[in-house]
């Protein structure tokens, strides 16, 4: 009891004469506190910080554009080769014999018929899941005569995964295509742990040892060089911090890296770590992510890659540019082999297998895909635009699904290089002439709108001043048969066979001068149908015929196609001095080629958001802008512009028996050669001429003619099949008077007529059955 | 009142232009023989004054059938047979219309236009799919079309009676 006092005394007695020392101890243990709440803050400001970007959107990915799927059915107009080369596109290989894998095709012949088997690879497109399967198609004389699947049991249709054809994204982007842990074959995901970070499944975000031997390796070579970083430190980094080096970084990679593994699973922190590792640069684009990686140097799927393949991917996470297969193969190869053998050193990979993948060469396909179709690009970025911010387009990974179709791209590309050839020999154009000589063109579903394909400029793969939807020209006689359409729309007043006067025309303007036109020729031709006005494009005739309904009522008439455009009603318009672009154009002649409807052009089906939910479809839409008479006169005056007037020269290269529906266009000087028509399936629109409007070589008939002729060919010639509408009666014409006469009378020629307003004959013909 | 005037100056050169007109057959003789050849071959006719620029066709470029006779008017329209895939398209939009999923059943229908653009059925179904959808203008529209395309009778009423069940709703 004695000894406790004293104690307590002497304890007393020492605070008494050291005072100072509560304060130090009240005030250490302060600081602790102090220290332990704001380590505490600063780890829940990390974490906060990694929720945030991991639960989000981790990466912005730029808007995915696709070509038209190609849908195969029993019936379909196509031949082997062409479906080949589809599945080549979309980079089916040449299977192995006996081979039966996703993203492989054999083709073989017996006698007439031609078979290709391949294995699909299933896509989810916005209207179901279309499924990876087995397919045979056989092929008779250019058409599928059978669609079966693996059992012979035959398929109603199929579809192949649509074409990438470019992405939206801003000038220096990152791009990736994500995959899921599931997608990636075992011996990749086996490789990558075993070559990276062996221990993943075991450490809780840092490896002692990795960081033992990263202190000994910096030690030795007395700078910052080596970080021993686990993948979930490496995932940390890219996804967190900048790229530089040093002290400081590496103290908030530690504790990220504990916080991450802490709040999410291995598997979570894997997937994030494929997705996001940098692989190659592509120009402006960074290739990012086993996914697209797979498909840019090996243009196939990540699913689809073989071991060595996968090797050759982790092989270069160590350094993407110095292990570079395409600027550095033999040391790709060498690191490749290494970790080939790492594998086998684990027990992951038998001796055999290992000898066998590092027996195979480097094949790398490299498809540098930015951009592959510029043209039909910008279509689609300026109908998107209306409706999505940029910032939507280049970040949130949108998946655009189009009408492209790469089979009509290349077949108008193929008239374009043809069409020169040949105009180029009959103007006997020199190369300068040849070089200045620029065109545009646009191929449509005469259908329904569609656009297919898009030529911009001369060289159609150039991204550059897109002219089919850039440049506005002059469109000349173009415009005729609008004019002539708003007559025929009025049948009490005129029909084909009403005669118009090609004769000098003197317009009083309102200026006080006065506008007299005259025919190409210089001449005129007097009283003539018009029908032979139009087919001979007779300027007189057609500013008579214009003034006679009234240029308020054509600009009035015009204004209701498909032309977002005022008009001003000057009598200069009745012979085309109007600025249109291909593109507008296109949608003008639209009309007629989709039977008198206005149907406006469509690039964009689809848009669906990144979890593939459908944001938007972009509909089929017509408005019936002619009644079904007036579309069947225009669309027989138009074949007969092909037939006999300043479209003939057409059927040196189309099928004689094939009609075709189409209208020439020359601006003054030949600034500008256009040609618009189309066929049963087709609408095609070419314009040529010089950037800087100096007149040209060609006129409509001798330049862009020649290569919508052999578009209208290559696209496949459809030709056009009319029932006569049951507004529609045709009747036999006296053309040197347009009135009606009988079938046996010299020189008398049937046309067609709204039904109750066909001209007049003489009773003395008609009764009688003389001729007049 | 501009082509009034315009008339009066055309009248008084009436009877110089008929000479003219006269003597320009005249001068190409073709056109002369184009009303006593029987029948027309109106892709021979002779190339007349042009507002467009038509340079000659060089004869070593002529088809062989040149002269062949063309036939004056267009071609009777020989239906194309409707594909099965488009059926099956069609059948699919009508059990997705059924379930309500109407958007669904219009993306099927288009895939079957696409197939078979003539067909008067597919644009039947897709304008009763437009109705459904509340777009009486666009199923106006789309019935009309389907009206020109050689409806069956029966095609032909069912189009008509949704062209004024769709004006109804407007």
């Amino acid at each position: 009891m004695t000894s406790s006092l004293n104690k307590t005394l002497r304890l007393k007695a020492f605070i008494a004469r050291h005072k100072w020392l509560l304060g130090v101890a009240v005030l250490l243990l302060l600081l602790a506190v102090v220290a332990s709440m704001l380590a505490a803050r600063s780890m829940a400001t990390l974490d906060a910080r990694i929720k945030e970007v991991f639960d989000g959107p981790k990466w912005s990915i730029p808007a995915r554009v696709y070509a038209r799927p190609l849908e195969l059915y029993q019936g379909l107009q196509v031949d082997a080769v062409t479906v080949t080369e589809e599945l080549a596109r979309l980079g089916y290989k040449p299977a192995a014999s006996q081979s039966n894998r996703a993203g492989e095709f054999t083709l073989s012949t017996a006698g007439e018929q031609q078979t290709l088997k391949f294995h699909t690879r299933g896509f989810k497109f916005a209207d179901g899941f279309e499924p990876a399967r087995q397919l045979s198609l056989s092929f008779q004389s250019d058409r599928v005569s059978a669609l079966t699947d693996n059992e012979g049991n035959s398929v109603a249709i199929a579809r192949l995964e649509p074409q990438v054809i470019g992405r939206i994204s801003p000038a220096q982007t990152e791009d990736r295509l994500l995959v899921s842990l599931e997608q990636l074959p075992k011996g990749l995901t086996d490789a990558l742990l075993a070559v990276e970070d062996p221990k993943f499944y075991q450490h809780n975000g840092l490896s002692f040892r990795g960081i033992a031997r990263a202190i000994w390796v910096n030690i030795k070579e007395r700078r910052f060089a080596q970080g021993g970083s686990t993948l979930t430190q490496q995932l940390v980094k890219n996804l967190f911090l900048t790229r530089e080096r040093s002290i400081k970084r590496k103290l908030t990679e530690w504790p990220m890296a504990i916080a991450l593994e802490r709040r999410y699973s291995k598997e979570e922190i894997l997937q994030a770590f494929v997705n996001e590792v940098f692989f190659a640069q592509d120009k402006s684009r960074a290739i990012h992510g086993f996914g697209l990686a797979s498909l840019y140097f090996f243009d196939k799927p990540v699913q689809e890659l073989e071991l060595h393949e996968s090797a050759l991917l982790v092989a270069l996470l160590k350094g993407p540019s110095y292990y570079n297969p395409l600027r550095h193969p033999q040391r790709a190869t060498e690191r490749r082999n290494l970790v080939l053998r790492i594998l086998n050193r684990e027990n992951l990979l038998s001796t055999d297998d290992m000898n066998a993948a590092i027996a195979q060469p480097l094949v790398i396909a490299k498809v540098s895909s930015d951009n592959q179709q510029p043209a039909y690009l910008d279509l689609v970025k300026q109908q998107l635009s209306q409706e999505y911010p940029t910032e939507d387009l280049h970040k949130n990974g949108l998946s655009i699904f189009t009408n492209f179709d790469p089979v009509a791209q290349q077949q108008l590309e193929l008239a374009v290089q043809q069409g020169y050839q040949q105009i180029a020999a009959e103007k006997s154009l020199t190369q300068p002439q040849i070089d200045k000589l620029q065109i545009a063109s646009v191929v449509t579903r005469a259908d329904n709108g569609e656009v297919l394909a898009i030529v911009g400029g001369k060289e159609a793969r150039f991204a550059g001043f897109n002219r089919a939807l850039g440049a506005t020209r002059q469109v000349g006689s173009l415009l005729k048969p609008f004019i002539y359409a708003t007559a025929l729309e009025q049948p009490e007043k005129y029909n084909l066979a009403t005669l118009v006067d090609d004769a000098p025309v003197i317009y009083q303007q309102r200026n006080g001068n006065t506008w007299s036109p005259e025919n190409y020729t210089g001449e005129s031709l007097g009283p003539v149908m018009l029908l032979d006005a139009l087919t001979h494009s007779l300027n007189q005739a057609s500013v008579n015929l214009g003034l006679n309904i009234g240029l308020e009522q054509v600009v009035e008439s015009l204004e209701r196609y498909n032309l977002n455009k005022s008009i001003d009603p000057l009598p200069s318009l009745l012979l085309g001095a109007l600025d249109l672009s291909v593109i507008e154009v296109a949608a003008l002649y639209q009309s007629f080629a989709s039977s008198g409807f206005n149907t406006p052009l469509r690039a964009i089906r689809e848009v669906q958001a990144s979890d593939g939910q459908l944001l938007q479809r972009y509909q089929y839409r017509l408005q019936q802008r002619l009644d079904d008479a007036t579309a069947h006169q225009v669309t027989y005056a138009l074949q007969h512009v092909m037939r006999a007037g300043t479209g003939r020269r057409a059927y040196r290269t189309i099928p004689r028996d094939t009609y075709v529906a189409g209208k020439s266009g020359t601006s003054n000087e030949q600034r500008d050669s256009w040609f618009a028509g189309f066929d049963a399936k087709h609408s095609v629109v070419v314009w040529m001429g010089h950037d800087d409007n100096s007149p040209g070589p060609v006129t409509g008939s001798s330049g862009a003619l020649e290569v919508w002729a052999r578009a209208i060919v290559n696209l496949g010639a459809s030709s056009l099949q009319f029932s006569v509408p049951p507004s529609v009666t045709y009747a036999n014409i006296n053309p040197a008077n347009g009135q009606r006469t009988i079938a046996n009378c010299p020189g008398s020629v049937r046309l067609p007529f709204h039904r109750n307003h066909e001209p007049a004959g003489s009773a003395e013909t008609l009764l009688s059955g003389s001729c007049n | 009142m501009h082509f009034e005037s315009l008339v009066q100056s055309v009248k008084a050169i009436m009877i110089t232009r008929n000479l003219a007109v006269v003597s320009i057959c005249l001068s190409v003789t073709a056109c002369a023989s184009k009303y006593v050849t029987e029948p027309p071959t109106v892709a021979d006719r002779p190339p007349l004054l042009s507002g467009d620029p038509q340079p000659p066709i060089e004869p070593a470029l002529n088809t062989p059938g040149r002269s062949s006779i063309e036939p004056a008017t267009l071609p009777p329209r020989i239906p194309a047979p409707t594909l099965p895939a488009a059926v099956n398209l069609r059948d699919q939009a009508a059990n997705a219309s059924a379930a309500g999923d109407h958007t669904r059943a219009v993306g099927l229908l288009e895939r079957a236009l696409r197939i078979s653009p003539e067909d008067a059925q597919t644009y039947h179904d897709l304008a009763s799919n437009h109705l459904a959808m509340n777009q009486p203008q666009q199923a106006l529209q789309l019935a009309r079309r389907g009206l020109t395309l050689n409806p069956t009778n029966p095609q032909r009423s069912a189009l008509e009676q949704l062209v004024s069940r769709s004006q109804a709703s407007l």
